[in-house]
């Protein structure tokens, strides 16, 4: 290249070190440190990659018979039994091999028509860590036939940055979150290294952000050196949860209702709104993560539910919490009906189902993070009338799902699935449709390595039929 | 050598020999990355960070690195290549060539005209940009272009040609 070539001359001069923030300086490095400290190749995920053995200590004769014990005990609270729900394998991925990387699925939802089973996935990488998080979905998942997962968008920068975003992805924290809502928008938390972020993925594809953990940051409502991790869920299409985690620093949990006020789908003029708890409710007040894998005493998960002909459930969720310590499992139904930012009036915060008799330390209540996954659920009985069910997955056993029912006992539901006993007890979860769809989605060992299955699970009497 | 082995065995053994090499090689790495991304700051953090765990990742399998520059240089330029594809996969066939060819870019040296080519350098397609970065701040030749990006020599030469276009059209776009 000759000396007048100037854009040569301008390119090959760029190349100079450059000091990067001093916070992203200390916190990649004290990631590598404990990296370095750490045994196992690090993957994504931490404690949940790890075995389920490792919850159930050795075989001693006592623990056994104390989960024996606490077994008999659920049955005498009320846990019944029923083989009357069959369950039909319908998509299995391909098998992966943990201990050579990762390819991880989760955060499974379906579309509002029952077609569509989105989930996340985290691939493999040509090294060892994980790659980018992807949003994949699995269509016709009702109709049966060859199904194939595909991918709908990958939840890393390039993919996002059209939109003018300032996505990173992360090897820690968490794998993404998907929601959906009623009109079939997306609503998705990309999981980034202490601040994730929210976007909606219309239906028209296109998507745009709605908010970033840093805005809250920026707020002062967490501690600037720390960051935020994201749950979420729709309960309409211009009315979003968000529940936000410190990821580090000494701060509350927070909870905030995301609106979009003209119900125009465009999250431009978006509404945020912090909601106020009562102080009934579990929050982790004042947290402090002190090591990688320290976790708040409880855990939540969010989950939206679906209306119905004068029910009307668009402005609230429920909120499933689990003790780490106590192994006490409880549902929440949260609103703010009149708007005042708050859930302190009567009838905002509601304890659905509490269960206080848990095992803290051991499945399914254990202290890793592992918790029952909830999906609520629309039952439509033989003679046309519809009650809710919630859907809970790993509640009694860590291979079964039961359905909590409002004023009735837990029942467990279809057979004993076959989950891998390399994988952590919230192996199992389950997602649930607006017109009684219900499926059973568990890890589950094959001679190549890890598959998820996905099952579909159906009446096989009128008594409790799910009807379309 | 024998330093070299000696600075290796510390990477995988001793934290402490690890953050020495770190503190060396931070700079210079997130700035060949944040150079490459156009100067986003978010993209080479990312990146960033995705080398740095690849590296430790290869220190805990036990190999051994007798150039522990060049290899972390290396590590960065496949990510950096993941996220050109990402975004070239992104940008897919939205992204618009003006075929219409302009004149040179001024002669020009200095942090302002570093950080307008940098600027310019984002706004050129993620092909091209692969192909630019290869040739011109990576230093390879065209057939080590080409083979780096799996494509054949002409391809190669046109991809640039087509880069240096864009380049120039966003260099004199953000400089005016």
């Amino acid at each position: 290249m000759s000396a007048t070539d100037h854009v040569a001359n301008l390119l090959s001069d760029l190349d100079r070190p450059v000091e990067p923030r001093s916070e992203f300086r200390q916190a990649l490095l004290r990631q590598l440190l404990d990296e370095f400290q750490e045994d196992a190749a690090p993957v994504r995920g931490g404690l949940l990659r790890r075995g389920f053995g490792q919850f159930l200590p050795g075989a001693a004769p006592r623990v056994r018979f104390a989960l024996i014990a606490a077994a008999v005990a659920l049955v005498i609270a009320g846990i019944a039994a029923a083989a009357y729900v069959a369950a039909q394998l319908v998509f299995e991925t391909p098998p992966t091999d943990l201990s050579a990387g990762v390819d991880e699925w989760s955060s499974f939802a379906l579309s509002p028509d029952g077609h569509t089973l989105y989930a996340i996935r985290v691939p493999k990488a040509e090294s060892a860590h994980p790659g980018v998080p992807q949003l994949m979905r699995i269509e016709n998942i009702d109709r049966g036939g060859q199904l194939q997962a595909k991918l709908v968008l990958g939840l890393g920068f390039g993919d996002l940055a059209g939109q003018g975003s300032d996505v990173q992805t992360g090897s820690v924290g968490s794998d993404g979150r998907v929601a959906v809502a009623a009109n079939g928008d997306l609503f998705l938390v990309v999981p980034a290294v202490a601040r994730d972020s929210l976007f909606v993925l219309r239906s028209d594809v296109s998507r745009q952000r709605i908010l970033d953990g840093r805005e809250l940051i920026r707020a002062n409502l967490f501690p600037t050196a720390g960051g935020v991790a994201f749950d979420v869920a729709a309960s309409a299409p211009d009315r979003v949860w968000l529940w936000a985690s410190p990821w580090e620093g000494d701060s509350p949990q927070r909870l905030f209702e995301l609106i979009d006020p003209n119900g125009d789908g465009n999250w431009n003029d978006r509404v945020l709104r912090t909601i106020e708890l009562p102080d009934a409710l579990p929050l982790a007040k004042q947290w402090q993560r002190t090591s990688w894998n320290a976790f708040p005493d409880w855990h939540w998960q969010l989950a939206a539910e679906q209306s119905l002909p004068g029910d009307n459930r668009s402005r609230s969720f429920l909120a499933a919490a689990l003790s780490r310590k106590t192994g006490e499992f409880r549902i929440y139904r949260i609103a703010d009906l009149n708007d005042d930012g708050d859930a302190l009036d009567p009838g905002e915060a509601t304890l659905v189902f509490d269960r206080p008799d848990g095992v803290a330390g051991e499945y399914p209540l254990n202290k890793a993070g592992a918790t029952p996954q909830i999906a609520p659920l629309i039952v439509t009985t033989g003679d046309g009338a519809q009650r809710r069910e919630i859907a809970v997955a790993g509640l009694t056993s860590p291979d079964r799902v039961s359905l909590i029912s409002e004023s009735g006992p837990i029942v467990e539901i279809g057979p004993a699935f076959p989950i891998s006993s390399d994988w952590p007890a919230n192996g199992l979860a389950v997602a649930a449709g607006a017109h009684g769809e219900l499926y059973a989605i568990t890890p589950r060992s094959t001679s190549s390595g890890l598959a998820w299955n996905v099952y579909r699970l159906r009446a096989e009497n009128a008594r409790e039929r799910s009807s379309r | 050598m024998e330093l070299v082995v000696e600075e290796v065995e510390a990477l995988g053994l001793d934290p402490r020999a690890f953050r020495a090499f770190y503190d060396d090689a931070l700079p210079r790495i997130y700035g060949y990355l944040l150079h490459r991304c156009g100067g986003d700051v978010s993209a080479a953090e990312d990146l960033t960070q995705e080398t740095f765990l690849s590296a430790v990742c290869e220190l805990k399998k036990g190999q051994r690195v007798e150039a522990p520059l060049p290899w972390i240089y290396g590590i960065a330029r496949h990510k950096l290549f993941d996220h050109y594809r990402r975004q070239e996969r992104a940008e897919g066939p939205l992204a618009i060539e003006p075929s219409a060819e302009i004149g040179d870019v001024p002669f020009e040296c200095g942090q302002e005209a570093r950080e307008r080519a940098v600027a310019a350098l984002a706004g050129v397609p993620a092909s091209q940009r692969e192909a630019l970065v290869l040739r011109y701040l990576d230093g390879f030749s065209p057939p080590e272009v080409a083979a780096a990006l799996g494509k054949t020599v002409k391809a190669v030469d046109g991809l640039i040609a087509r880069g240096r276009e864009s380049f120039k059209r966003a260099y004199l776009e953000v400089s005016s």
